[in-house]
């Protein structure tokens, strides 16, 4: 009987247009499409679920297709911390691609999630026959590389209100992203007591308002200040 | 009573993470309302309509495995309060 906690892995039922939607791919020719068509593997992921364990060696990059991933490393006593999030045409797990290292991240899905799982070797020949995808992915990985160095930036820098505000603003402008108290403190790098009592004092100050299932942000502006604490 | 229009409807529930429950029951053991039980080694919302959305099974859990999950969104008339 299959394990039940392991991915659904499919293959072979891409289309050209499915890969032209991821934006990594976009450039490439029918011909080359249709070969990638043919190499990756299409993943489904149940909400919770790992796709991959840091520290571990890596084999295949990852193309989000459906759903939210989240990437984090964990300390030795357990706590999380959340680095990025991985949303629909993104990908993780490029960095044990390119050096040859282990994975620098636990990735887990935050929702049904759907990936792509290229090969290791077939990205590497990929990118051989077609030099402007490593230019892109080049670009890609800045893009990455700037949003650590402002995650590293505000956790030596900024109090965990200051990051709770920013969490909080950029996911009220993202659209309505489901989350507990715990992911919310994985992601502003604190445990879940801290964060939740730095959340109820926010609502004593009227800057968010606290029902069943919402937080709703009240006053953008002063919210905006506190994350610049 | 009057009825208020609400946004939500769907009443939310305590969210379990299946990969973190290990069932040690200490959720079963606080809810105040008989809303959670462990079946099958997991912990499973069994009464919906009897959960207050109290906020001790999210502290006392040791995994951090259930939580009471929200949307963070901006107020319609956002300025006044
Ligand atoms: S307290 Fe947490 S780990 Fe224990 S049964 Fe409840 S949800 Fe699972
Ligand atoms: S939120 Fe409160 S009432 Fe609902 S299941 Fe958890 S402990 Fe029980």
């Amino acid at each position: 009987m299959p394990d039940p906690r392991r991915s659904k892995i499919e293959s072979g039922a891409m289309t050209i247009e499915d890969l032209r939607a991821i934006p990594l791919f976009a450039s490439l020719d029918e011909t080359t499409l249709a070969d990638t068509a043919r190499r990756v593997h299409i993943c489904h992921y149940r909400p919770g679920q790992h796709i991959i364990h840091e520290d571990q060696p890596a084999h295949a990059i990852f193309f989000v297709v459906r759903g939210r991933v989240r990437l984090s490393r964990t300390a030795p006593d357990g706590r999380e911390q959340v680095l990025a999030m991985a949303g629909p045409g993104e990908y993780f797990n490029a960095v044990p691609i390119f050096d040859g290292g282990l994975s620098p991240a636990t990735a887990r899905a935050m929702s049904h999630v759907t990936c792509l799982l290229l090969a290791r070797d077939d990205l590497l020949a990929l990118i051989r026959k077609h030099p402007d995808l490593a230019l892109a992915a080049l670009s890609d990985l800045a893009g990455q590389l700037r949003e650590l160095v402002t995650l590293v930036e505000d956790l030596a820098f900024r109090s965990v209100r200051a990051r709770l505000a920013r969490l909080l603003l950029a996911e009220a402008a993202g659209g309505a992203a489901e989350m507990t108290h715990q992911e919310l403190a994985e992601r502003t790098g604190t445990v879940r007591e801290i964060a939740g009592r730095a959340l109820r004092q926010m609502a004593e100050e009227r800057l968010v308002k606290l029902e069943r299932g919402r937080v709703i942000v009240l006053d953008r502006a002063r919210l905006a200040k506190v994350a610049e604490e | 009573m009057i009825a208020q229009p609400h946004a939500s409807t769907v009443t939310v529930l305590p969210e379990i993470d299946r990969n973190r429950c290990n069932g040690c029951g200490i959720c079963v053991a606080l809810c105040p309302t008989h809303a959670v039980a462990v079946r099958d080694g997991c912990a499973v919302i069994v009464d919906a309509d009897a959960c207050n959305f109290c906020p001790l099974c999210e502290t006392y859990c040791p995994q951090g495995a259930i939580g009471r999950p929200f949307t963070i969104t901006f107020c319609a008339t956002e300025g006044g309060g």
